[in-house]
């Protein structure tokens, strides 16, 4: 498959001007929303009441950044709680995932029919929310705890698939050897499995780490405590209620009037310092999230 | 001897088991704390739960807190909008995956391809969250982008957030926005895979662009879309949770088009405390799915035993 992506093209075709124009009008639908937002958060609030939205800002105006970098406390909390949970949650689920999917590759392990069925059943048949969150908050106390971001969605079978299916790939030989000279199973994982599977390894943590970056829905169920808050959660948080959110970002009693107060734009430049990093970063990546897409519709 | 090395092979033979259950360890405690515990907590559904009495220790319901859902309107409104919205997804989903690829396919330069993919896939970098941010900035009533358009040409303003009827298309073009890029991938690389020898054979009698687009790249990738229509199939029970609670703003008014078995689920039991119904109508979902999932990866099995599940 991988082969066949990166096939030399005949030089001598040419693209027709209708497939260029199709994909600039594409990547135009692709770019103008982040350009409106980008754009609001540099507007005046005044100005957003009174004109709306546009994709570029009628006149500058940076209140809303003033403001976000006079009363940074929530949004570097809350970087630095995505930055935890993604760090941490990547490194513990490439960890354990790769170390069952090659236990799943190696021949000379028995039980591989059990636990491939233990692996692969909870994609068949879930509990779903409630047992989970009354097992969560209740027996595990997870609740107002950074692990309830991270342990819940540490393991993800599809990942564990695609590790076992590069594993079972190695070339056996290889392992036989490692044994003949006295290697124990730990030693041929560490050692030599994993350096040979930094490929997919990357593939798996990539996808991994963007899961975890996006990370809202166990924060939105678990988290009440202001300062674990990851981005993802503090936007939504801020959609529903901007006001409690300003508040909190301003514990002096207001005494400027509340209109001169950014809103609508602020709202909008937390949203492009919280997700814009990342979304200059990403792209740089693609090759590994359109392998995990091929990758990852072979079978378990 | 011989018996010797039998029994030194045999306990190295058990050694290495042992060293690689241990490696899956971690995985299996995981995936039974967080996966398997749940599902034995289903007999939720039938019980009345009590906080200190616990899941299993709170006395029986029997069918009560099922019936107290099918008996509701909501019942029905939540199913039909789970599978009419996901069959829609998957349908559109899958048609705009594969024109998007074919288009793809007919970019000649790799550097061209590669930029394309690059700006198509960014969407898909995005949290729900994200997203919901942008269809506020275009469809807010009273600031948003499209309403500017709207006045522009001299129509009237639509209160978005509060017409229930616009918004199965408003959440599908979301859903395709974010995910076409990504999702015409998997088309685009079969569509690389296709023998080169088709297409010269098709040039030399004399097909156009068109003409081989119709007659060879879409018959070639005929199996995998019907492959990957049927695995969605299996999962059109379990909605997007993050585009329905995210992208509608949770607004009450739009519940009657929006509102699918995960958002209900999710609102009897944050906003409602009803925990009984709410595990009655997960465990009716968790079932259902199972259901579909065995069903469609049969017929996956018949057509093309290397594409199924399991």
């Amino acid at each position: 498959m991988k082969r066949a992506i990166t096939k030399v093209k005949n030089p001598k075709e040419k693209t027709s001007v209708w497939v260029h124009l199709f994909f600039i009008l594409f990547g135009f639908i692709c770019i103008v929303p982040f350009m409106i937002i980008i754009s609001a958060s540099f507007s005046g609030e005044t100005d957003l009441a009174i004109n709306g939205f546009s994709v570029l800002p009628r006149k500058w105006d940076f209140t809303a950044y003033a403001y976000l970098f006079k009363n940074p406390k929530t949004i570097v909390n809350a970087y630095a709680v995505t930055i935890i949970i993604t760090a941490v949650g990547t490194f513990l689920g490439v960890l354990f995932m790769s170390m069952s999917a090659y236990c799943l590759a190696r021949s000379n392990f028995r039980f591989t029919g059990i636990l491939t069925f233990y692996i692969f059943f909870p994609t068949l048949f879930s509990g779903g929310l409630v047992p989970s969150y009354i097992i969560n908050t209740q027996y595990l106390h997870l609740t107002d705890k950074l692990a309830a971001l991270i342990l819940p969605t540490l393991i993800n079978v599809f990942h564990i698939i695609m590790l076992r299916t590069f594993f079972k790939q190695l070339p056996e030989s290889l392992f036989e050897a490692a044994k003949m000279d006295g290697a124990s199973e730990y030693h041929i994982f560490f050692r030599i499995a994993i350096p040979l599977s930094k490929p997919v390894i990357a593939t798996v943590a990539f996808l991994g780490a963007l899961i975890k970056w996006n990370e809202w829905y166990n924060a939105m169920l678990y988290i009440r405590k202001d300062e674990l808050v990851p981005l993802q959660y503090m936007l939504q948080r801020m959609m529903q209620n901007l006001r409690s959110l300003l508040d909190a970002m301003q514990n002096a009693p207001a005494m400027v009037n509340i209109q001169d107060l950014p809103g609508e734009n602020l709202r909008m430049a937390m949203l492009v310092v919280a997700i814009g990093p990342m979304m200059l970063v990403f792209p740089f990546f693609q090759k590994y999230f359109t392998r995990g897409m091929t990758v990852g519709a072979v079978k378990g | 001897m011989k018996k010797n090395t039998k029994q030194v092979k045999k306990k190295m033979y058990l050694k290495d088991n042992l060293q690689l259950l241990s490696l899956a360890l971690p995985t299996i405690i995981l995936l039974g704390v967080f996966c398997y515990w749940p599902m034995f907590g289903v007999i939720l559904a039938f019980k009345d739960y009590k906080v200190p009495k616990g899941i299993f220790g709170s006395p029986w319901a029997g069918f009560k807190n099922f019936e107290f859902f099918f008996q509701s309107q909501d019942a029905w409104r939540v199913t039909r909008n789970t599978l009419a919205l996901n069959f829609m997804f998957i349908a559109v989903g899958i048609i705009c995956g594969v024109v998007f690829a074919l288009i793809m396919f007919e970019v000649k330069k790799a550097g061209h391809v590669k930029v394309y993919q690059t700006v198509s896939i960014i969407p898909s970098f995005l949290s729900w969250v994200a997203v919901g941010y942008i269809v506020y900035a275009l469809l807010d009533p009273g600031k948003g982008i499209v309403n500017q358009i709207l006045v522009f040409f001299g129509m009237e303003k639509i209160p978005w957030y509060s017409e229930a009827k616009y918004w199965p298309l408003i959440l599908l073009l979301s859903k395709i926005w974010q995910s076409v890029g990504l999702g015409s991938i998997i088309y685009y690389a079969a569509l690389m895979g296709v023998d080169a020898e088709l297409y010269e054979a098709a040039e030399i009698d004399g097909a156009g662009r068109l003409k081989k687009t119709w007659y060879v790249s879409i018959p070639q990738i005929v199996p995998i879309i019907i492959i990957m229509g049927i695995l969605d199939i299996g999962k059109i029970f379990r909605a997007d949770f993050g585009l329905f609670y995210n992208v509608t703003r949770n607004v009450g008014a739009l519940y009657p088009t929006t509102d699918v078995i995960d958002t209900y689920v999710f609102r009897a039991l944050m906003t409602q405390g009803n925990i009984g119904m709410a595990s009655a109508v997960g465990l009716f979902q968790s079932v259902v799915c199972f259901v579909t999932l065995m069903a469609t990866n049969l017929i996956v099995k018949k057509i093309s035993p290397e594409n199924a599940l399991f």
